[in-house]
């Protein structure tokens, strides 16, 4: 009762703020950001695990955002249509990374950062540890390929419904559930290789 | 030895599982070693995934992110007035005109050769003698008469020249010039 309650509220509040956005009211795009962006952040943060790179992909959601906020038509949930722009504006910046780093240079680069990350420390307690942490759940996360990657957090970090993120992605919801399970074994497969190493 | 991927080839079905179908893999895992530990791990990762902090949102997100709309708006979406057009459209030729005619005017200006003008003013000593003071004047009234001069004036100028001569015949052949001294007129004289 009381969450259907805080819905209704919510998508009155969200009425109110596509209305005042379609009369041209400057304050009402500001009032949205403040409203999403730490949403629209978190999954970011989620999908790169870096903080330049979240931030300048929330900049770009919402730049996104606002050049069509007067096309969008509410067929979809406001709330969804960001969450689609921000999963396909992080797929489109990881591709556009991955072509950066094409280069020799940069893969040394690249190389030498996340040997840097692992602290000596940090390697002893997780050799101690002998398991898994949200450390490298996170690494690994943001390693796995894009299209199974955005289920995975959507799902299992996010908590949304296999329905909800079909929605999201506009993909059937038996695709969603095919990458999702492919994003968990690419990503067991991955810790497990880690936890190998560190017990050797 | 090869590992057992029951478990997890299982899970990656992941369609419609029957109940039966589910205790069945379950009692595998519970028999195979490897399939236990793929669960373990499984289990633990999904708990971890749904445990992961809120990161730490930086201060700067809500400015950084109304940075990139205004400098994204200011230049993509800005679309000039009807009048800014038409100004744009007439005052364009006039600006390139304006920029050739100056181009043109500077390549002309710098084919011209610098010729410095001459300047004929006369070095004043600091000490003034008689005959410099009185020569000027003589020279303006012959100057001025010029036009007057008949055949007559100008028989009796070099008659009156040959006289001179004959009495001063060292204009012909003029001494050392470190010889001559002119009359000084010191300005303590008139006193």
């Amino acid at each position: 009762m009381h969450s259907s309650e805080s819905k209704a509220n919510d998508n009155k509040e969200t009425d109110k703020l596509l209305y005042r956005l379609r009369a041209g009211d400057k304050r009402a795009f500001e009032d949205l950001v403040s409203r999403y962006e730490k949403t629209v952040y978190r999954l970011c943060y989620r999908f790169f695990y870096n903080e330049q790179d979240a931030m300048d992909a929330t900049q770009e959601v919402f730049l996104k955002v606002y050049r069509a906020i007067e096309r969008f038509e509410g067929r979809s949930s406001l709330k969804t249509w960001i969450y689609r722009i921000t999963a396909n504006t992080c797929i489109t910046l990881a591709e556009k990374h991955k072509k950066e780093k094409d280069g020799l240079l940069q893969t040394i680069i690249h190389w030498w950062n996340d040997r840097d990350q692992v602290t000596p420390e940090e390697e002893v307690i997780e050799k101690l540890q002998r398991k898994i942490n949200r450390r490298m759940v996170s690494n690994k996360i943001a390693v796995l390929p894009e299209n199974y990657r955005v289920p995975v957090i959507l799902k299992d970090i996010e908590g949304l419904s296999i329905e909800r993120i079909a929605e999201i992605l506009k993909v059937p919801q038996g695709t969603v559930k095919s990458r999702l399970s492919r994003g968990r074994r690419l990503l067991h497969e991955a810790l497990q290789a880690q936890m190998n190493r560190s017990e050797e | 030895m090869k590992k057992c991927g029951r478990y997890l080839d299982y899970m990656e079905l992941s369609g419609d599982v029957t109940c039966s179908q589910w205790q069945d893999e379950l009692l595998h895992a519970r028999r195979c070693p490897d399939c236990a530990h793929d669960m373990k791990i499984r289990t633990e990762l999904l708990n971890i995934c749904s445990k992961l902090e809120e990161p730490e949102y930086p201060l700067e997100l809500h400015g950084y992110i109304m940075a990139g709309i205004k400098a994204g708006s200011n230049g993509a979406n800005e679309v000039p007035s009807l009048i800014d057009s038409l100004f744009d459209k007439f005052l364009r030729p006039v600006e390139f005109s304006m920029s050739l005619a100056t181009i043109v005017v500077i390549a002309f200006l710098l084919t011209l050769e610098f010729q410095p003008a001459e300047i004929n003013q006369p070095r004043r000593s600091y000490v003034t003698t008689t005959s410099e003071q009185a020569e000027p004047k003589q020279n303006l009234v012959a100057i001025s008469e010029l036009d007057e001069v008949s055949g007559k004036d100008v028989q009796n100028f070099l008659q009156r020249l040959a006289e001179y001569r004959q009495h001063h015949p060292e204009i012909d052949h003029p001494g050392p010039r470190t010889s001559y001294r002119p009359p000084v007129r010191l300005v303590s004289d008139g006193q």
